[in-house]
């Protein structure tokens, strides 16, 4: 039996950080991450800890979304620095946050063109790219996804140029739009 | 890596360069790269690029993180549902017993055992239904901690001013008949021997006893429900959040955000933020 609080401490926080990116959901993510671990505790041993973990947790979010009666939604959610007791006001809380409200919706636009420009990716390319993010190797990510080491390289490119492409077509529009809208 | 061993490369190639960068080339691959990029203008034209795209891309998947706990409201309903229903237990329970406490503070002659069992069973349970409603702050949940009470009763006053003021008024009025018919009871119990006659003739006496172990009680039924207001967080259980325009309509319809707080902003006739309560 392996080190279980061993494997929790060192890797929770990255899965439970890969899982919300993919799936733009914490509570969600966390639940996933729980999961695995549990997993993990059924199991006799594990070779590749890190890989291992990020396997299971994709098979746990591919089979999760197999599950249609759970409906979910990718919020796009930005959250304000908590009001202090003069701003409990309704002129307060009519203005929103301490942050000015336009820097915190520019933030929150953000945001969901980045959600928007990772949904565009396909599966397995966003798959590779979350977790590289999240400092897994190429030898990790090809025992993950299941394809050749040779092949990560291709389709890490192939996922941060779409991503990038398509974000900044995301944010060209807005800018369009908003000047549409001022004029 | 296939593609760097060969003497002439007409196109770069982009897999080997991001595995270049990415620091995922042996030694003798990622030199044959490193050449080719420094001699060639295209593989350097590329390179280039792709140390922007993944730069890009880090930032934009950074951006994702811009998810912060605790603002996703209600994750766990089944068990926010449990918390609640003590809460409104715990409340109805506290009330009660508050009741009973004054009632005992109001005739010490009266049997300890029979403190919470000489208010009638109805007036008994109107006020446990009252006080489930007064400790029930229809937008605010009554579950996080915090540790600014007059914060939290600040906000739960704004917040449930009107529904609470009428629904205090009419447990106070029920706790009031509770604790007039309770204390009947007990001065029925401290005389038992009492005859008809006797008891038409002590009337206005045991009425204005009655009333002013009713006054009593409004005000400590009052004192009560402040106290539990100050246990009730809603300051920071409340937040806002912002939504993006483009997951609007869907979080609206998410049966996790419990939209029931007050519309905050909204551009262009858009909803754009919400205070939700958290989890």
């Amino acid at each position: 039996m392996h080190d279980v609080e061993r494997l929790f401490r060192e890797y929770h926080a990255m899965l439970v950080r890969y899982l919300t990116r993919r799936l733009g959901d914490r509570d969600w993510a966390e639940e996933v991450a729980q999961e695995t671990f549990v997993r993990a505790l059924r199991q006799e041993s594990i070779v590749n800890e890190r890989s291992w973990l990020f396997a299971v947790a994709n098979n746990l979010v591919r089979d999760e979304a197999r599950k249609t009666t759970r409906q979910r939604r990718h919020l796009e959610l930005m959250a304000a620095e908590e009001r202090d007791r003069e701003q409990e006001s309704e002129q307060e809380s009519e203005q929103g946050s301490e942050e000015p409200p336009e820097l915190t919706l520019a933030r929150a636009q953000e945001t969901a063109d980045a959600r928007r420009a990772l949904e565009t990716l396909a599966e397995r390319d966003r798959q590779a790219l979350l977790m590289k993010e999240e400092g897994l190797n190429y030898d990790e990510i090809a025992d993950v996804l299941g394809i050749e080491k040779n092949s990560v390289g291709t389709t890490l490119s192939r996922a941060r140029r779409r991503l990038a492409e398509t974000y900044e077509a995301l944010q060209d529009e807005r800018r369009r739009r908003e000047q549409h809208a001022a004029s | 890596m296939s593609g760097a061993g060969e003497n002439n490369m007409p196109h770069p190639d982009e897999g080997l360069i991001h595995a270049w960068l990415d620091g995922e080339l042996d030694a003798a691959e990622a030199a044959r790269v490193e050449a080719l990029v420094q001699s060639d203008a295209e593989w350097g034209a590329a390179a280039a690029e792709a140390r922007g795209l993944l730069a890009a891309s880090s930032r934009i998947v950074g951006a994702l993180d811009r998810v912060p706990a605790n603002v996703i409201p209600q994750a766990q309903p089944v068990r926010r549902a449990g918390r609640q229903w003590m809460w409104r237990a715990a409340a109805a329970l506290v009330l009660v017993a508050g009741s009973a406490v004054v009632l005992q503070k109001e005739s010490p002659e009266s049997p300890e055992s029979t403190m919470l069992q000489v208010a009638p069973p109805a007036a008994k349970e109107q006020t446990a239904e009252l006080a489930k409603k007064v400790t029930e702050p229809s937008p605010a949940p009554a579950k996080s901690k915090s540790d600014s009470p007059q914060k939290e009763l600040d906000a739960v006053k704004k917040q449930n001013e009107i529904s609470r003021d009428k629904d205090v008024a009419a447990l106070a009025d029920a706790n009031a008949t509770a604790n007039a018919a309770a204390a009947g009871s007990i001065n029925r119990l401290a005389t038992p021997a009492a005859p008809p006659t006797a008891a038409g003739g002590a009337a206005p006496a045991r009425i204005a006893a009655q009333r002013a172990a009713a006054d009593k009680a409004e005000a400590k039924v009052a004192a009560i429900v402040s106290c539990f207001e100050q246990r009730v967080p809603t300051d920071s259980a409340k937040r806002i959040i912002r939504l993006g325009a483009a997951a609007l309509d869907d979080s609206i319809r998410l049966e996790r955000l419990a939209l029931r707080g007050d519309t905050l902003a909204a551009v262009h006739s858009r909803l754009i933020a919400v205070r939700v309560p958290c989890p």
